[in-house]
């Protein structure tokens, strides 16, 4: 455990080589945020009905920062993984006596650490404006946001298995992505789609990644119904993708091995 | 006379255009010789239109209009924003994430000794026509499908002063975003701060309209930082919702400006650069 803690730290030296890169990582995540809130908040002043700004703006705040520690958006994890399939240097890799994915998961997690400092702040600050409406809110939030985590490593480490399997898969993981920033929730909440939108949506897994997650923490009783479903979505998700990457892993060949 | 027209403007010209096509005809042959390799690219840049057509469904079920534009006239918007995207992503991303692998690796020197207009070569070493038109005629298609043109009107006036901003619109990104690498010459990585410029462009000029922003914004995104002018602007004087003549001279100079900028930086950053062999 402490191998891949020191990778971390590692990786996440680069912010001391070059601390203007952490400066305008953080500048670049607020400014997307700051632009989404100004955008709604000029959208509902044209709404037909009334739009409670402060829980739009905590809305957004909670769900940018869970989208910090979920990844399924920028697919840390998986672009990591996808370099080191496409250009080869996997290979040196597996000739190590390491876990692969806990020492990218490190790796990228430490690249990317101001992703997550600034995820955990944004989701303060959210529950600041709108606090959680009971102690029971904010514990289903918790198993939700911990549900929506696996997910998000599930498809992280689906990009990462189909790099095995195609040599290009930059437009997959691009539509994926793509999609998920829509259909998860996190420039429009769930509830301003039609009735028979949101019901296709929500046979996928990306609605309870963030919209479901954060809408719990906004709810006054425990939502039973989407919290089981996000924690089926987490174990089919995470057994589905660990079997996939058990098998591309087997069928690799490379120079050396 | 004759002599300096042929030395300072007939010859560079010249030059440029050569170089322009060897590229072309180039990065097509690079192209073709892996085309299965990219066509994720064409259902990913399909996908994303989708999900934009899908975010402005779901917003026009609970509003009317946004900032005073129907879904026909926000759909239009989008369409001209997206031909920026396809621009961006063909023949700019590309040579600025390069420049900045240059810098660090040294291989700007091998290009510094061609006898090239250097900012010229390293702003188009790559011109991907065939991604552009292979990623983009879909998803434009699709919104070109789903627009009602018969509720918009056009003048022939207006649609000749929209087309000169959008292409002012086109070379002001283009500066921005290189004067958001340059830095790499003095802090030796600019990644962030082109993503930033990049967030920027797409949220302030193409994700929403000119009339939406509030007043100081306006003038901020057209004039201070104008990543407004290709989209937003351009819109705006196509559906006559601004007036022609000022924003074509207003998007002109601010072109012209941003150009003696660039070149500034650049003798700057040139001066600043140490290369690997020397």
């Amino acid at each position: 455990m402490s191998l891949y803690w020191h990778v971390f730290r590692f990786s996440l030296a680069r912010y001391r080589v070059y601390p203007l890169e952490f400066l305008f990582s953080v500048l670049q995540r607020i400014a997307t945020l700051g632009f989404l809130i100004i955008f709604w908040s000029i959208i509902i002043a044209d709404a037909r009905e009334p739009i409670d700004i402060r829980n739009l703006a905590s809305y957004f705040l909670i769900a940018d920062g869970l989208s910090g520690f979920t990844a399924h958006y920028t697919t840390i994890l998986g672009r990591y993984l996808r370099r080191n399939v496409k250009y080869g240097t996997i290979s040196g890799y597996f000739l190590r006596p390491i876990s692969i994915i806990s020492y990218m998961h490190a790796a990228s997690h430490g690249k990317h650490a101001a992703e997550f400092i600034l995820g955990g702040l944004f989701i303060i600050a959210g529950i600041a404006i709108a606090p959680p409406a009971s102690s029971a809110s904010g514990i289903s939030f918790v198993i939700a946001a911990l549900s929506a985590c696996v997910i998000g490593f599930s498809l992280n480490l689906l990009e990462g298995s189909l790099a095995f399997l195609f040599t290009e898969v930059t437009g997959f993981k691009n539509a994926l992505r793509h999609i998920s920033r829509i259909a998860s929730g996190l420039i429009i909440p769930l509830s301003f789609f039609p009735d028979h939108t949101r019901m296709l949506l929500e046979l996928t897994p990306f609605p309870y990644i963030i919209y479901y997650p954060v809408s719990m923490l906004q709810s006054e009783t425990i939502m039973w119904q989407p919290l089981l479903i996000g924690i089926g979505w987490a174990l089919f998700g995470v057994s589905v993708t660990y079997l996939l990457w058990r098998n591309v892993r087997r069928s690799y060949e490379a120079v050396g091995i | 006379m004759k002599q300096w027209v042929y030395k300072h403007l007939y010859e560079p010209f010249r030059l440029r255009i050569q170089y322009i096509r060897a590229i072309i005809v180039y990065t097509f042959q690079v192209e073709m010789a892996y085309p299965w390799n990219n066509w994720g690219n064409v259902i990913s840049t399909t996908v994303y239109v989708i999900a934009e057509l899908l975010f402005i469904e779901a917003v026009y079920a609970n509003v009317d209009t946004i900032a005073g534009y129907t879904q026909d006239e926000m759909l239009l918007f989008i369409f001209i924003g997206q031909l920026w995207a396809y621009y961006f992503l063909g023949i700019l991303l590309n040579n600025l994430t390069d420049l900045i692998q240059m810098v660090n690796s040294g291989q700007l020197d091998t290009l510094l000794t061609k006898p090239l207009p250097h900012l010229f070569a390293i702003t188009f070493r790559r011109v991907n026509i065939v991604r552009s038109i292979r990623d983009g005629i879909p998803p434009l298609v699709l919104i070109a499908i789903l627009i009602d043109w018969s509720t918009l009107s056009f003048t022939v006036s207006d649609t000749l002063a929209a087309a000169i901003i959008f292409i002012a619109g086109l070379t002001i990104s283009n500066v921005l975003l290189l004067l958001a690498v340059l830095p790499v010459f003095w802090i030796g990585d600019s990644n962030a701060i082109l993503g930033l410029t990049t967030q920027l462009i797409a949220d302030g000029g193409i994700k929403f309209p000119y009339e939406g922003w509030p007043r100081a914004l306006q003038v901020f995104f057209a004039g201070i930082l104008p990543v407004a002018i290709t989209a937003g602007v351009c819109t705006s004087v196509l559906l006559q919702k601004l007036p022609a003549t000022p924003y074509l001279i207003l998007s002109c100079i601010i072109t012209g400006g941003f150009f003696l900028i660039q070149r500034v930086v650049w003798e700057i950053a040139m001066r600043a650069y140490s290369s690997a062999s020397s």
